[in-house]
């Protein structure tokens, strides 16, 4: 869907959009793959894909937060930085074998912070937005969903899981469920920005 | 205490629909929020432009008011003396050259006459171009032609000559209330003695014009709708912002003071 509705727009965060979807896509389906097909571990496989998680999502809260403050930049290279400092951490003490779940955690509860910063400046600006159509507003929303709602999976989900074992299917449909509204949202973000764009281009 | 898998469904469950709905009233509070923000500026907007349209209307109003001084002059004036010039002339008889230099000269002075009505014409035209020298020098100018008319013994003190500030839109509106208030005070008042004072403080310009005429029932003239009259005044006082306040008194005069937001 993000093909479709980004395939005419060239702004670098679009671009940047469709080849981190693209890579979800096939890292999704790789690691189905070893995970259900052949009973393999795919913990590396995610370990090499938070990265590309983290990277996007930075850069995405960068755009959306540099229309409101100069030091967006910065803001944003912050959980770059603490990720790179966890991820480093977990592979040096528990190896790439072992999914790197700190991390995750880490970046999850900044990225809600960046996310409610954007909120925050949203309503201290003089002049309104008309949110309804405005991408950037609805990417920062689901990316605050997402991250709010996966911090309580992420910070519970080793300790339900191992005195619990019959709630995977749960936690399973939850995470099932938060992915589902993440992508819902994104999409209709895509879809103002197709929009977007469609008016531009006309007025041009 | 041993949870069951029912119990930890149930925790599971709640604790997401938490976490979801807490950024959805964050959400809601965000829109609640924007729109509020919109309908402010829509609000304003609309005031603003309320506001250009009255501010062009009354500058119309005051132009039209100009323009109908400028014909009054020219007919009751101007043409009057030109009329009379023009009558003198045709009954000079060159056969009677005793009476040819009285008719002549007679003649001159009603031109003179003409002329110097011409001017005094040229200059309430011209407001807007005075304007260009300040407010305070507007006004002076305003006055000096008053004091040159010898009917009136003048007290003034015009603290606004000098003043660097200025406000085009409101300088004119301004000028025209001054000029309107003097030619009330002229055709009605029966004054004597005038006292203008003029200054600015806290962003504020404060005009103050004293006669010792015949006063008049403030109430009575605010609902006359004719000409530039007193409720029109009040509306064009009021459109700048500005207040003003009448005090008048029967056979002692009256006070009218001007307070109006500058630049």
């Amino acid at each position: 869907m993000a093909l479709v509705l980004l395939k005419n727009n060239n702004v670098l965060f679009s671009k940047i959009t469709k080849g981190y979807l693209a890579i979800v896509v096939i890292i999704e389906t790789i690691g189905f793959s070893m995970s259900k097909g052949y009973h393999l571990n795919n913990a590396w496989l995610y370990n090499i894909f938070i990265i590309f998680e983290a990277a996007y999502i930075s850069y995405g809260l960068y755009v959306a937060l540099k229309c409101f403050t100069k030091k967006a930049l910065l803001i944003c290279n912050v959980p770059i930085i603490i990720f790179f400092g966890t991820y480093l951490f977990e592979v040096y003490h528990y190896g790439f074998l072992k999914f790197n779940s700190l991390s995750v955690n880490i970046y999850s509860i900044i990225f809600v912070i960046i996310s409610l910063l954007y909120f925050h400046l949203l309503v201290k600006q003089k002049n309104p937005i008309i949110l309804k159509i405005n991408p950037q507003f609805w990417w920062v929303t689901a990316v605050l969903f997402y991250y709010f709602g996966s911090t309580v999976y992420n910070l519970f989900v080793h300790l339900l899981y191992q005195q619990f074992p019959k709630t995977y299917i749960i936690l399973a449909y939850t995470m099932l469920g938060l992915n589902l509204l993440l992508y819902s949202i994104w999409i209709y973000s895509f879809i103002c920005n197709s929009r977007q764009q469609k008016l531009l281009s006309s007025l041009h | 205490m041993q949870l069951t898998s029912a119990e930890i469904i149930v925790i599971i469950a709640l604790t997401t629909i938490v976490f979801l709905l807490a950024p959805l009233f964050l959400l809601i509070y965000v829109k609640t929020s924007n729109n509020r923000k919109r309908r402010d500026l829509e609000e304003k907007h609309t005031m603003q432009l309320k506001f250009d349209a009255e501010l062009l209307k009354t500058q119309i109003e005051v132009q039209e008011q100009t323009m109908q001084t400028i014909a009054s002059d020219l007919h009751d004036n101007i043409g009057q003396l030109l009329s009379l010039t023009a009558l003198t002339l045709s009954s000079i008889n060159l056969n009677e050259p005793e009476r040819l230099e009285k008719k002549v000269s007679q003649s001159l002075s009603l031109v003179n006459n003409s002329i110097k009505e011409l001017r005094d014409l040229a200059k309430l035209i011209h407001g807007e171009r005075i304007l260009q020298t300040g407010l305070g020098n507007a006004i002076k100018q305003e006055l000096d032609r008053l004091q040159k008319t010898g009917y009136y013994k003048l007290k003034v003190n015009n603290e606004l000559i000098n003043v660097n500030i200025s406000s085009p839109k409101k300088d004119l509106i301004i000028l025209r209330l001054l000029q309107e208030i003097i030619n009330n005070v002229i055709k009605h008042s029966k004054a004597t003695q005038l006292e203008f004072n003029m200054n600015i403080a806290d962003e504020k310009v404060y005009l103050t014009i004293k006669d010792n005429g015949i006063g008049f029932d403030i109430e009575n003239v605010k609902t006359k709708t004719d000409g530039m009259g007193l409720s029109s005044i009040f509306k064009r006082v009021a459109l700048i912002n500005g207040t003003i306040e009448i005090n008048s008194t029967p056979i002692e005069g009256t006070i009218i003071s001007l307070a109006i937001p500058y630049p």
